[in-house]
């Protein structure tokens, strides 16, 4: 696969949240305001480039030599966990008076469904490293285009003068929905041109 | 009770929304998850709930991960071993399962002081939470998507559904002047 027809797939035709549902968690949390949504994104990609390139060492160079790729998701998991570990004391000691803070938002970026099943995916389909180093900015940036419009359209709501019942986290929903419908039709239209990752 | 009905991890604080999206798309991806998930949660609390006694409060996420990994190797030996071949996104979607909120949030929201009983009350909540929501949404989308309307098992339907769901819980909630329970996963 190319280096474009890998960032096109991976950040518009297979979006991450609105073509394989992979959101991070809470996602009416994380998209609440647009800065949120953004610096979010932004933290699920660098966790994603650390754990997908952590997994893609380990995995080529001791699961695969000794034969232990069942222990593939035993790994990932113990990657994911060391990492929440290693940022959680790597971010009190450059931020000491955000510890709290860091607390929340750390395990929420490094522990979710896209972080986890984009670097099993990477390893799965035997991707080089340049490749897995150019999927995650690529899924960063699908992430970035799913969350944010989402959450720009649930603060307008929320300034607006709509009906009670469509605030919160329907809207939410409704926007996503609309959003994987336009997603949809685009993925159908690049189908002949890019093979889907996963 | 109280995970089954007002913090119901599917229609009142989405712990498991990859899931409920995937899931919904065929009978056994339907009956695969509901299963995986009514397995995997209460047993991975109860393997990790003695080693997360003994370590500091951040780093709790450690033994659930491992445990729930563990749990998900061995389900997906079982699944082989019998027979059942999961395609690769199948696969991923359940390897998924070890960093879902459905198993991380018992273990982030649980208090220092936190007994065995109640750990696995929660968990045993969540599990059957998500099962309670997750098989009549995936009913109603499958039942519809059967009737013709294939839109209803793609991401567009289930987030529809999802929204529909959430309007009418807000409208009722608000109706008997109860608390928005969204406000209490905060980040």
């Amino acid at each position: 696969m190319s280096a474009l027809s890998l960032i096109i797939t991976v950040s518009l035709a297979q979006n991450v949240v609105l073509v394989h549902y992979l959101g991070v968690f809470p996602l009416p949390a994380v998209v609440r305001s647009p800065r949120r949504a953004t610096v979010m994104s932004g933290a699920v990609t660098a966790a994603l480039l650390w754990v997908a390139v952590c997994y893609w060492i380990v995995h080529r160079y001791v699961l695969v030599p000794l034969g232990l790729e069942v222990l593939g998701t035993l790994t990932l998991a113990g990657i994911t966990a060391a990492s929440v570990l290693a940022a959680l004391r790597l971010g009190t000691m450059i931020a000491p008076f955000h510890r709290r803070r860091l607390r929340r938002a750390l395990p929420a970026a490094l522990v979710n469904a896209t972080v986890f099943v984009v670097s099993a995916a990477a390893v799965d389909h035997g991707m080089r490293l340049w490749e897995v180093l150019l999927l995650a900015p690529a899924t960063g940036a699908g992430l970035l285009l799913a969350l944010v419009p989402m959450a720009a359209i649930r603060s307008e709501l929320r300034d607006r003068r709509v009906p009670a019942w469509l605030r919160g986290d329907a809207s939410v929903y409704l926007a996503a929905a609309m959003m994987a419908l336009v997603i949809q039709q685009l993925d159908r239209a690049l189908h002949q041109f890019f093979v889907p990752l996963y | 009770m109280r995970h089954i009905v007002a913090r119901n991890p599917v229609w009142m604080v989405p712990l498991g929304l990859p899931f409920v999206l995937y899931g919904g798309q065929s009978w056994t991806l339907a009956a695969l998850f509901a299963g995986a998930v009514l397995l995997v949660v209460p047993l991975a609390h109860a393997l990790s709930f003695f080693i997360e006694r003994q370590l500091p409060h951040h780093a709790r996420l450690l033994p659930v991960l491992l445990a729930a990994a563990t749990c998900i190797t061995v389900l997906q030996l079982i699944l082989s071993a019998s027979g059942i071949v999961l395609s690769d996104r199948q696969d991923l979607m359940v390897e998924a399962l070890t960093v879902s909120g459905l198993v991380v949030w018992p273990t982030i929201a649980a208090p220092t002081d936190e007994t065995f009983s109640q750990r696995m009350a929660v968990a045993v909540g969540i599990a059957v939470g998500f099962v309670a929501g997750f098989v009549p949404l995936a009913t109603v989308r499958l039942l519809a998507a059967a009737g013709g309307y294939q839109l209803a098992v793609s991401a567009f339907g289930g987030f529809v559904l999802l929204a529909v769901g959430r309007m009418v819980i807000s409208g009722l909630r608000r109706r008997r002047r109860e608390p928005e329970y969204e406000r209490s996963v905060e980040l």
